[in-house]
């Protein structure tokens, strides 16, 4: 079957090695057409460049993020239809996750990177237009509900906000 | 059934609004199959129509998203007297499978005073046809007047065996 | 030409998910785009969280009422390779029978929605009446016509008796003779080929950078098909083409999908003829191991991609989704740049919208303090009006 768990070593996984050497950690391939790799703050730039030239990655899958309640983790998934899927994490600080857009070298990032900036809060210095995509205008602010620690119920998000009240609350936030 | 609805259009042809409020598209598709030759509702003078300033009927699709519960309220406002609303779908109705998500608020009756609910998920075609003239029924009849005052809303669940024979009202 | 910056609000009399867009113009060119998709946002990815994996996959058939099989099959295989469970062959052949089904109602739909938005209404109700044999079909094999629930983890509900399988294949039989038909409509006639032909020009190198996926891509020229390129359940076995036009525009995206709708036909009839026999299903274990899965699926709008985090669990750690909708809208963005406001109903229908239609469209004049609203209907209106006096698109003779 084509999904077969048990996958043969991939060759890539050494390519990859001997050409980035120190710049990633943990590469390996969990099933055919998959390799995925840890790479820095300081070196996923390099990195993605490195697999959209020497990979033939032109497609970009995903950026997601993920909550492991003592680090975030960026993860952007590139494809080529050559070689598969590649998915490069970025570990980040709990405290204050950001990681530079990658939106210059990589354009469809643009709707990705706000997603994950809503849901997690995670900052993406020099996206040329970070504004909120999934959640509502009346959502508060700081919000970010796919953290492990937001819970939905100890909130009340009751949103029955009439309109008037609504268009007050947007015309303050305005003139803010 | 269709009797009824014959009878019905003749002194009126209800248009219908449909708005999405956030469903996954199921409920808005058979609700258009209705529109399509198989079901055909519009030799019955039922249209679906874009604007809450002609509309009889506001349906609605969907658990209700926050970022559509405002403006559902806007588009009821705007609709001219009488007016009904009809929760159409499981979502709609209770929140269906999004029920507690964090973003929904589970159902049209949060929002809106809703006058017929429509299980199903979604509902077939005929069922939403019978939907419609039980709420039909209802606007007629005299005492559906005082139900229109939404004490006391109708319900309408499938009871049919697959094939959309027998629908059950119950009130 | 002062700017002007046209909202475009969230309700459609005819379907598909509420979005609120933003369009920008100078006179009647299109200048940018900007959108709002905050009106479907549910919480599923919290929400599958909180639930187990069976009590999920409910959930997640219904992200989408027309490509449910896509999301529910995709996460059932990316948990199964979570648990590294292989499937017994007949169970593979189930779900792509069940999955091609649904491509061939999704583009039948598609055929019928674009038709009504360049008000070629006669389409809609052509369509939709023949997509009503493949509603039929799938009720008889899952037992509902929307949202089949078909998958398990570790396989598949129901099985396919002879019956169903003879039934099938004659409702194929007159679904592949309709097929025909709106092949030649989309690469033959010649008012469709006018209105649809260059508008909502997507050059191959702005599709690829850009993200887009399906047929959306493929109309550019772009060749790559997850059912070929990243091979699951069967599809290495069953023979098929991947569509492509090098056209870029409309046109292009349609004769992919009339295309694609034939070949699916084609493939269905196929697999139900060369069932494997055998078990149906595995049993699963309840719980997920640690790993990550990216599992991805060719759905009828295009690449659907599911990322799901195990954590030793009967739940999934983390979910994620990326709707191949999602993925097109940058090229809706480029489609429309310097084009007619006439155009963003067909272009916006063009990637075949997950979640369209807007209910408003808001305009503001840049250097004024006035606001105005159309709603979807008059912009579409508009379109059908000015193609018709300026272009000569008129549909009586067809």
């Amino acid at each position: 079957m084509t999904d077969s768990p048990a996958a043969p070593e991939n060759p890539l996984v050494t390519v990859i090695k001997n050409d980035l050497g120190p710049m990633l950690a943990n590469i390996t391939s969990p099933r055919r057409r998959r390799v995925v790799m840890e790479a820095t703050r300081d070196s996923y730039r390099d990195a993605i460049k490195y697999l959209q030239e020497k990979m033939d990655c032109y497609h970009l899958s995903l950026i997601n993020g993920v909550d492991l309640k003592t680090s975030f983790e960026v993860v952007y998934h590139l494809w080529s239809d050559k070689n598969g899927m590649f998915s490069l994490r970025v570990s980040l600080s709990h405290d204050n996750p950001e990681i530079g857009t990658v939106t210059d070298i990589v354009p469809a990032a643009i709707l990705y990177e706000r997603e994950v900036h809503d849901l997690f809060g995670i900052e993406f210095p020099g996206h040329p237009d970070m504004r909120r995509l999934l959640l509502s205008d009346d959502w508060p602010l700081g919000e970010h509900p796919l953290r492990k620690d937001w819970k939905p119920g100890e909130k009340k998000m009751l949103c029955l906000v009439k309109s008037a009240e609504l268009k007050a609350a947007k015309a303050g936030e305005k003139s803010a | 059934m269709f009797e009824r609805l014959a009878g019905w259009a003749r002194k009126k042809s209800p248009w219908v609004l449909l708005i999405n409020s956030g469903s996954c598209n199921a409920c808005d598709i058979e609700v258009l199959a209705a529109v399509t030759p198989r079901f055909d509702v519009e030799r019955f003078g039922i249209q679906v129509k874009g604007s809450p300033r002609h509309a009889d009927v506001l349906m609605v699709t969907g658990p209700v998203t926050r970022q559509q519960a405002a403006r559902l309220r806007r588009i009821y406002d705007q609709m001219p007297d009488p007016k009904y609303v009809v929760a159409m779908g499981a979502c709609a109705s209770t929140g269906g499978t999004f029920k507690g998500l964090y973003n929904v608020l589970n159902g049209v009756d949060k929002v809106l005073p809703v006058d017929a609910y429509v299980a199903g998920c979604p509902p077939r075609p005929d069922e939403i046809i019978d939907g419609v003239v039980a709420l039909l029924g209802l606007i007629d009849s005299s005492d559906g007047r005082a139900r229109a005052k939404k004490k006391d809303p109708l319900i309408i669940a499938n009871n049919s065996n697959g094939n959309g024979q027998k629908a059950e009202v119950t009130t | 030409m002062p700017e002007v910056t046209i909202p475009i609000g969230p309700q459609h009399p005819a379907l598909k998910e509420p979005i609120g867009f933003k369009v920008t113009v100078e006179g009647e060119r299109i200048k940018g785009l900007d959108l709002d998709i905050s009106y479907n946002h549910r919480g599923i990815e919290k929400g599958v969280e909180q639930r187990d994996f069976t009590k999920s996959l409910y959930m997640i058939e219904r992200i989408c009422g027309i490509c449910s099989h896509a999301h529910a099959t995709n996460f059932c295989k990316g948990v199964e390779e979570l648990m590294r469970l292989e499937l017994p062959k007949r169970a593979t052949y189930i779900r792509l029978i069940v999955g091609e089904l649904e491509r061939i109602h999704s583009h039948y739909l598609w055929l019928g929605v674009a038709g009504h938005e360049i008000g070629f209404d006669t389409l809609f109700m052509y369509t939709w009446r023949d997509r009503e044999l493949v509603q039929d079909v799938l009720e008889i094999i899952s037992g509902n016509r929307v949202n089949y629930a078909v998958n398990r983890i570790g396989g598949v509900r129901r099985d396919l008796d002879e019956k169903t399988i003879k039934l099938t294949l004659a409702h194929l039989k007159k679904l592949a003779e309709r097929a025909v038909f709106y092949t030649n409509l989309a690469t033959s006639e010649e008012t469709v080929i006018a209105r649809l032909a260059k508008v909502g020009m997507l050059s191959h190198e702005k599709a690829k950078s850009l993200g887009s996926v399906g047929p959306t891509a493929r109309g550019s020229g772009v060749n790559s098909d997850v059912r070929r390129d990243d091979a699951y359940l069967a599809y290495d076995e069953v023979p098929f083409k991947v569509i492509t036009a090098d056209n870029g525009d409309v046109l292009g995206r349609t004769i992919v999908r009339a295309g694609e709708l034939a070949q699916s036909i084609e493939m269905t009839k196929w697999a139900l003829e060369n069932l494997p026999p055998g078990e149906i299903r595995k049993p699963a274990a309840r719980t997920a191991p640690m790993g990550e899965a990216v599992s991805r699926y060719e759905a009828p709008r295009g690449e659907l991609v599911h990322f799901i985090r195990g954590n030793n669990t009967d739940r999934a750690d983390r979910f994620a989704v990326r709707t191949p909708t999602m993925a097109n809208w940058p090229s809706v963005v480029e489609a429309l740049r310097d084009q007619n406001i006439a155009d963003i109903p067909i272009v916006v229908a063009a990637i075949d919208p997950c979640m369209s239609c807007t209910s408003r469209i808001t305009f503001l004049k840049a250097d004024e303090d006035k606001a105005w609203t159309w709603s979807w209907d008059r912009l579409r209106e508009y379109g059908i009006r000015w193609y018709r006096e300026n272009r000569g698109i008129s549909w009586g003779e067809i």
